[in-house]
């Protein structure tokens, strides 16, 4: 995978991508289904998503979006049909390998500081030049000063922009992530809007589950879902997705 | 040796915290490529180090009691690194474990059953960590039957070694093994349903 973009700062917080084959979907869905109980949350469900792609997932609450992305990153079984990750079933250990996920509510450890999370995080994907890395999504999201607070004892904001650093400074090829903007001040979103750039840039697919309309116009391809069935895929261009992001 | 025991259960409770933050967060573990038995393995290097050392000062206390006696120092070669490992792996099943799952197998059973089965998983860990201390009884009892104790020690040390080992390797492999079994029992009910459908 190359990894393009001008050389620049930016080239610093890109991350180094996962091994992923050419010319295959990155991600791979087909006949996808899922249910709790007798509630369906995803009707069949085929998606490809190739490599490089830039795709939002727009759909009013409860229409599925977070139970496929939890499906793509192996955290959640789907009731039947099958889903790849750069060709291997999600879950599997290539597949984690690949996949950078963010869920909508930040998990991190209770008493490790941000600097610690980033080094645990890193060493444990063999991550290189994390260091330098670090000191550039630190700078950008402006966490510097905080490095070595606790998480724990921040504001859901902050604690949303360690979880979005941890994400983007693994390796990965296919990053999800889910409601990244909720909690994020206009300079926090800007910045993530530019290290979302800078992850596509670099050659990474990127999937973002959002109802922020600013951001859909940037995607090179939008899914709505509706009730867990796809009610539009295509170009963000052709609709207006205000009624369909809820 | 109950009390001891359990002290040495608690020591590993404290110590396995970072495999418990580990387990509390399944979103985080489950995004490593490595497979999660592997990483909460991985956790349990300092644990084990760390119970090591209240061992050692178990057996430090014990000299000072004795007078320093020969007896006990050969005693406490045997019995310490088995002992808090075998406390080690007690509190790895403890916390890896955790409660029962809401929806189980053990959903179907009976109350007094999926009781019972509760207290077994409440009461195992405990009493393992107790259990690691047997050598020293049997080490006692040998003394007064004018035999000599360390040699006693040594041959139940062995079953110690066991479960000891037996714990790690289930913290390792629990989860290839519960995946393995609801496979199974997934493929009896399929099983069992294209029967009543034959019929």
């Amino acid at each position: 995978m190359s990894r393009g973009g001008a050389a620049g700062p930016s080239d610093n917080l890109a991350p180094p991508m996962a091994a992923a084959e050419k010319s295959l979907d990155v991600l791979k869905a087909t006949a996808l289904t899922k249910a709790y109980g007798d509630l369906v949350a995803l009707e069949p469900l085929d998606l490809s998503v190739p490599e490089g792609q830039r795709l939002v997932l727009v759909g009013h609450n409860g229409s599925g979006k977070t139970t496929l992305l939890r499906i793509a990153a192996g955290l959640l079984e789907p009731s039947s049909g099958e889903i790849t990750i750069v060709g291997t079933p999600a879950g599997s250990l290539d597949a984690r390998a690949a996949v950078s996920y963010l869920p909508d509510n930040p998990v991190l450890y209770d008493d490790l500081s941000v600097m610690e999370h980033i080094e645990y995080v890193c060493r444990l994907h063999d991550a290189e030049d994390w260091q330098e890395r670090a000191v550039g999504l630190l700078d950008a999201l402006n966490l510097t000063e905080r490095a070595d607070d606790l998480p724990s004892r921040f504001s859901r904001g902050l604690r949303q922009k360690t979880a979005i650093l941890l994400g983007l400074i693994r390796p990965f090829s296919l990053l999800l992530i889910d409601e990244p903007f909720v909690g994020l001040d206009p300079p926090g979103r800007a910045a993530l809007i530019d290290l979302l750039d800078d992850a596509n840039d670099s050659g990474a697919t990127v999937i973002v589950a959002t109802h922020q309309m600013d951001f859909v116009g940037r995607a090179q391809r939008c899914v709505a879902l509706r009730d867990g069935a796809v009610i539009f895929d295509g170009d963000p261009g052709e609709t207006d997705f205000s009624s369909l992001a809820g | 040796m109950v009390p001891a025991g359990l002290a040495l259960y608690l020591a590993a409770l404290d110590v396995t915290e970072p495999l418990a933050q580990e387990v509390d967060h399944p979103d985080l573990s489950a995004s490593f490529n490595l497979p999660t038995g592997e990483l909460h393995l991985r956790q349990l290097g300092p644990s084990a180090v760390l119970m090591v050392l209240v061992g050692a000062f178990g057996l430090l206390a014990a000299a000072v009691a004795t007078g320093g006696a020969t007896l006990t120092w050969e005693l406490g070669a045997v019995v310490v690194v088995p002992a808090a490992l075998c406390a080690l792996g007690a509190g790895c099943l403890s916390v890896v474990k955790g409660p029962p799952p809401a929806l189980s197998t053990q959903a179907v059973l009976i109350p007094e059953v999926a009781g019972m089965r509760a207290v077994g998983r409440l009461l195992w860990p405990p009493i393992m960590a107790i259990l690691s201390l047997l050598p020293i009884v049997e080490a006692h009892s040998a003394l007064r039957s004018h035999k000599a104790p360390v040699p006693a020690a040594l041959a139940l040390e062995q079953l110690v070694v066991v479960v000891a080992v037996g714990g790690l390797v289930w913290v390792r492999y629990q989860e290839d093994i519960h995946r393995w079994w609801q496979s199974q029992v997934e493929e009896a009910k399929s099983a069992s349903g294209r029967g009543g459908l034959s019929r």
